[in-house]
């Protein structure tokens, strides 16, 4: 029973998702779109920090090269001519060899040192993508496939201006790449990982290879990250350092945290408080930088398991109340 | 050739005066670190802090010793209110938490800075006793500003040692860094001594602010680059370990210093570099206890 109504609230998201362009505003339909891409890294993130317990603060690394790998392939593999699908992939690839490469050079380190390393390492890609002004254009950045339009197999010619494919493109691979990452969360490995997360060595000592299970879920998280990079370039039709920036770590610690780090669902309901938040509160003030700073301590304060934490418990207050819930 | 090696005792100079003043902030970073377990980020905003209060006491008196002396004992007091109604709430919610609020405080500090005084640099003259520069020996003349900086840090180091060593409080803030509990059990006021370190930690990283201040001049950026190094240092130095930290800021300092003289092109990117390496080398930082 529970689970069947489980499914149907998936269901009926889904269900919302498809027909809500058919009423929104274009630029409703483009902050949709920028909640979904943060929602594919917020939950990259989340397999690497809520689920297997390991803090980087570097996950702009992951995010800013599928950026860049998807926008040169645009740019220089077949010039115009160049699928999307292919960017796309060469992004997600990118990101992911990112990551198994973090991974190698991370393995060894926990807690805060691991945050440190994997910010001096993605601080480093940042720096390349700034001085390697040939290939990535400096802090111009690269730009110059907005004006492309892209044949899709099967349902037709698309511009890429055109908000409400670029839509439902994203929210198409946003839909395969969150199931994908939700099926990894229940594989053995992903069990192995939850292990990991409540006590490495234990892991260790029931015969887990733990260093080569933090590698699975560095590349696997880096394949996600870069698949939402290289989303993000179609709907930005630009890429920039920014991208790879310090900030850009922080921006996914924060939409982690305001969600609630710890559960699968936070990652995704902090993209959107996010998105929207930062919208609502930069059109009537320059500093709202400030804002989100303040609600992002006060949530940790009184708050610590974020948006989705209130929400399991008002959920479970509720059913508590009914009588059908189990504490 | 010939000039370049003529630069390399300016060089080394320069990376002295720099990594001192890292050290001044990432001191206290370490020893917050090593007696509360968290990564205090809202330190080196009390940096910034100091190098503002320098820029407004000068304004408002032009006098840059009245500055000196002022602003680092309201710095010591905004550390002791961080740590009185912050850190001592959050202490035990767990690493992460207490890191992320931190760091929230950090950027609400920021951001507070930049509305106030905007986001372009500010200047802050050098008092006129150290303008100018001195002849080192013939044929180099280095700023006379810059030895002061040396000059100050160099006698704040020798006190604190001297604290840390000979002082009564300096064995109980030892022994909490050591072990809290124990230190506790055997009579220690380990609450007051957490607040006389934050004091101290907050007072020198306001020291730091203000003499940084005509050398650098103001800006909000200043607290992102001044965490980065300090970042380096106890994580390269080893978390809350004091002489691991005073060896890697002085190394981190040489290394921005003669990078930028001579790798220009990837000086951005050197002292990550070589995080980097004394990871994968050493994942404990380079003078780590093991876990």
């Amino acid at each position: 029973m529970k689970q069947n109504l489980k499914y149907a609230s998936i269901l009926l998201v889904v269900l919302l998702a498809i027909l809500l362009p058919l009423v929104m505003s274009k630029f409703q339909i483009y902050l949709v779109t920028q909640v979904i891409i943060y929602s594919i890294l917020g939950v990259s993130y989340y397999l690497l920090l809520g689920h297997t317990g390991l803090l980087s603060f570097g996950h702009a690394a992951f995010f800013g090269v599928g950026a860049y790998a998807a926008a040169l392939s645009l740019l220089h593999i077949a010039g115009p001519d160049t699928p999307i699908l292919l960017a796309i992939l060469v992004g997600a690839l990118a990101g992911m060899l990112c990551g198994l490469l973090f991974g190698l050079i991370v393995l060894r380190l926990t807690k805060i040192y691991l945050a440190f390393a994997t910010l001096a390492l993605s601080q480093m890609i940042w720096a390349v993508a700034w001085k390697w002004r040939d290939l990535t254009g400096g802090d111009d950045g690269l730009t110059g496939w907005a004006a492309r339009t892209v044949s899709m197999p099967l349902i037709g010619q698309f511009a890429l201006t055109n908000v409400t494919f670029s839509y439902y493109f994203v929210f198409f691979f946003a839909v395969l790449s969150i199931a994908l990452s939700w099926h990894f969360t229940k594989t053995p490995l992903g069990n192995t990982l939850a292990g990991i997360k409540v006590n490495s060595h234990r892991m260790g000592f029931l015969g887990v290879n733990v260093n080569k299970a933090k590698l699975m879920v560095f590349t696997f998280s880096g394949l996600i990250a870069g698949l939402s990079g290289a989303l993000f370039i179609l709907m930005k039709k630009m890429v920039s350092p920014h991208f790879l920036d310090m900030s850009t770590s922080f921006d996914v610690l924060i939409i982690s945290v305001i969600g609630g780090y710890a559960s699968f669902m936070g990652p995704i309901i902090g993209a959107f408080i996010y998105v929207y938040l930062v919208e609502y509160l930069s059109s009537f003030t320059e500093r709202w930088q400030l804002l989100v700073g303040a609600f992002f301590v006060l949530l940790l304060l009184f708050y610590p398991k974020g948006v989705a934490g209130i929400i399991g418990n008002a959920l479970r207050k509720v059913s508590f109340v009914s009588g059908k819930g189990k504490r | 050739m010939d000039s370049q090696l003529n630069m390399i005792p300016v060089l080394l100079l320069h990376g002295f005066v720099y990594g001192m003043l890292i050290f001044l902030v990432a001191s206290g970073l370490t020893l917050v670190l090593g007696m509360m377990d968290i990564i205090n980020f809202a330190h080196a905003s009390i940096y910034m802090i100091g190098a503002f209060l320098c820029y407004q006491v000068t304004q408002w008196t032009s006098n840059f010793w009245l500055a000196l002396l002022v602003a680092p004992v309201v710095c010591a007091f905004l550390g002791i209110l961080l740590e009185r109604g912050l850190l001592r709430k959050i202490h035990g919610s767990g690493q992460l938490n207490e890191l992320l609020v931190t760091f929230g405080i950090a950027m609400v500090i920021t951001e507070v800075v930049s509305w106030i005084y905007g986001s372009s640099p500010l200047p802050v003259a050098a008092p006129v006793q150290l303008a100018g520069s001195c002849q080192l020996w013939s044929g180099t003349k280095y700023p006379l500003y810059r030895l002061f900086i040396l000059v100050l840090s160099g006698v704040v180091l020798a006190f604190m040692f001297y604290l840390l060593r000979k002082t009564r409080l300096g064995i109980s803030i030892r022994a909490c860094v050591e072990d809290g509990t124990m230190a506790n059990a055997l009579g220690t006021n380990v609450s007051f001594v957490l607040m006389a370190v934050m004091g101290i930690g907050a007072w020198l990283a306001g020291i730091a602010g203000v003499i940084v201040a005509p050398y650098l001049s103001v800006y909000s950026g200043m607290y992102n680059d001044m965490i980065m190094d300090c970042f380096a240092v106890i994580a390269v130095g080893g978390l809350g370990s004091l002489g691991g930290a005073l060896i890697a800021a002085l190394l981190v300092g040489q290394i921005q210093s003669f990078g930028v003289a001579f790798m220009p092109s990837i000086s951005i990117a050197i002292v990550y570099l070589f995080m980097v390496i004394v990871f994968t080398a050493k994942p404990t930082g380079l003078f780590g206890k093991k876990e």
